[in-house]
């Protein structure tokens, strides 16, 4: 193995070791996990998986989150897609200030916001519903998603709109026929850093919610019972919510640098 | 019928790009507008064409006032100096997309009929299925133009089509664009900086010059009568050789201590600045009227089958462009004659064309 290659392997063994752990936890007993430490189950078991499914709280706290999260993702980029086409084609009075602007938001810890937000929802009857949490995340996604999806229109030259105006098309047709193709990794960019960031966000979403709309980070920090922490569970849970994340990232991968510099390659 | 501009102006954040231009475009006509980068050119056609409002003054297609009238409803087709396809769509899709996107309820064999005659004529037929990034740059642009004329558009405005292409590729598609669109009833209406597409190309000049369209006319016209020393020397390959003269009462114009020659000048005695193209000098007397001149090479270049020479008369610098092929070494003296009926008298002050300096007469030269 050539030395360069080395400090690479052991990058990605310290960064996979942790998520290692968590699976073949996940697949242990219970009394294995507490008894010795074994690099493999000894016994490979499905437990604590089937006690996830079959549990109706853990079950309503992934639906719970994919709800929101969905939502989520749904009114940022109906918000974002028109404002950024705004941002990118026209140059209007204040435009740049109000573009920069929007990134600040996201420099405010979305604790500040923890207040305002749950006596805004109780005075709007929005408390504890998947639609609180949504919005409350559109605060910080809408932002990002706007400066990620300009960036990838901005790229777009101005003559291929002109160029389908001369053709005939008429605006929402050339939207959809010929302009949405060419930002859809733009697209797909921005729906996966709305999803991550809603996905794994906690104090916001554990502020706003009781029972009826309580997300699975909120029920994976609540996994200590009577008998102790439930090891072996709350591995399965984290091995579970990963998976949405790792599908998402999976579809955009191929866009995921243009978007980490927010289009702007 | 045609395409009508009065003066037209525009404004970009309180800074006028293009101020009062008028200009008359009749079916049939290929009016080439000409001038520097930066000087208005793409502005014209952007406004003549309706994709940029016009800030000040109108502009009519057949008489009909096209204010307020979208692009997308104007018979129009345009093809930018940056081949600008829709990446996401095949060629076929690219050239059937006017097609599709109007109004025009072609059925899909029509469609695919006209497509395919489009990519015959510019030699597509074989990269239909590709898409663009999949296809050189010559045949990127041949794509957009095929768009162009499948339309079916009455006026055709071309940017700068040639100016990313490589040499070859403009002369041979400079040479197609004059065919394909010379059998259509419309106008095409093409910008460029290249004076030499004018001359091959265009039936009608417009000369764009910081933001004002000059002078427009016929091509030879315009070429005949530059109407300033600046179309002059723009409106020249090589560019026009300039040298301060005066004229005086008696038909007589010195150019320099030697070179004084007596014509029936156009223009009434005074300062000029006197204006002839390279090729109003040569190595060889054409004519008797000719002015011989003695010169020192400084530098010669030969372009294909002529001669571009650089030289020094007096303390003047001429070019001259001979159709020769022939090496001088620096600093060789040679003669060189120039046909008075050549020069064009510009004011000395505000550089407009007075008139010509017709010498008909035997020239001496001392």
């Amino acid at each position: 193995m050539k030395k360069r290659y080395f400090l690479l392997a052991l990058y990605f063994l310290l960064l996979f070791a942790p998520i290692y752990w968590m699976l073949i936890t996940s697949l242990k007993t219970d009394s294995e996990i507490l008894a010795e430490f074994t690099l493999f189950p000894k016994q490979i078991t499905f437990e604590h998986y089937r006690e996830i499914f079959g549990s109706p709280e853990w079950r309503g706290s992934f639906a719970n989150s994919l709800i929101y999260v969905t939502l989520n993702v749904l009114i940022t980029l109906a918000v974002a897609i028109p404002a950024a086409y705004a941002f990118s084609r026209w140059s209007f009075r204040g435009s740049h200030h109000l573009f920069f602007w929007l990134l600040t938001n996201r420099m405010a810890p979305a604790a500040v916001f923890m207040v305002p937000f749950t006596e805004l929802y109780y005075a709007m009857h929005l408390f504890d519903t998947h639609l609180a949490v949504a919005l409350a995340h559109c605060l910080f996604s809408i932002p990002l998603a706007i400066w990620i999806l300009e960036g990838f229109m901005s790229g777009i030259p101005r003559e291929i709109d002109e160029t389908a105006y001369i053709d005939g098309y008429s605006f929402p047709r050339f939207f959809v026929k010929i302009f949405f193709p060419l930002i859809a990794p733009g697209v797909g960019v921005s729906a996966f850093f709305c999803f991550t960031f809603s996905w794994v966000e906690l104090i916001l979403a554990k502020a706003l919610t009781v029972t009826e709309a309580k997300p699975i980070v909120v029920t994976l920090t609540a996994g200590i019972g009577a008998e102790g922490v439930k090891w072996g569970l709350l591995s399965a849970a984290g091995v579970l919510t990963m998976i949405p994340g790792a599908l998402v990232v999976y579809f955009v991968r191929n866009s995921m640098a243009k978007g980490f510099s927010l289009g702007r390659i | 019928m045609g395409i009508r501009a009065e003066h037209v102006g525009r404004s970009i954040a309180g800074r006028s790009v293009l101020e009062g231009v008028s200009c008359e475009i009749a079916d049939g006509d290929f009016a080439v507008f000409l001038g520097p980068t930066g000087a208005g050119k793409t502005s014209l056609l952007r406004m003549l064409a309706g994709i940029d409002l016009v800030d000040r003054g109108a502009v009519y297609y057949d008489g009909q006032d096209m204010r307020g009238v979208p692009v997308r409803n104007r018979p129009i087709a345009m093809v930018y100096q940056q081949f600008v396809n829709y990446p996401s769509l095949t060629v076929f899709e690219n050239i059937a997309s006017p097609l599709r996107a109007g109004r025009q309820g072609l059925s899909a064999g029509e469609v695919t009929a006209r497509v395919h005659e489009a990519a015959e004529l510019l030699g597509l037929a074989g990269v239909l299925t590709h898409r663009p990034s999949e296809i050189s740059g010559g045949q990127q642009q041949r794509t957009a133009i095929a768009r162009a004329l499948v339309k079916g558009a009455k006026y055709i405005f071309l940017d700068e089509p040639l100016a990313n292409l490589d040499f070859k590729l403009r002369e041979a598609l400079r040479g197609e664009l004059k065919h394909l669109f010379r059998k259509r009833g419309g106008a095409v209406i093409y910008a460029t900086p290249d004076p030499v597409d004018a001359l091959s190309m265009g039936t009608h000049v417009g000369m764009v010059l910081d933001g004002r369209l000059v002078q427009y006319g016929a091509a030879r016209a315009v070429y005949d009568a530059p109407a300033t020393v600046a179309v002059g020397e723009y409106f020249s390959y090589p560019a026009m050789n300039v040298v301060d003269a005066a004229l005086d009462a008696q038909g007589t114009l010195r150019l320099s201590q030697s070179l004084v020659l007596h014509g029936q000048p156009e223009a009434p005695p005074g300062r000029y600045r006197a204006g002839f193209r390279a090729h109003a000098l040569d190595l060889v007397r054409r004519s008797t009227a000719d002015a011989a001149l003695p010169a020192t090479v400084q530098l010669s270049e030969v372009v294909g089958s002529d001669t571009e020479i650089h030289v020094r008369h007096e303390s003047l610098p001429l070019t001259v462009l001979t159709e020769q092929v022939r090496r001088f070494d620096a600093g060789e003296a040679i003669e060189l004659f120039l046909n008075p009926a050549e020069i064009f008298l510009f004011d000395a002050d505000t550089g407009k064309l007075a008139g010509r300096f017709a010498a008909s007469m035997a020239v001496e030269a001392h």
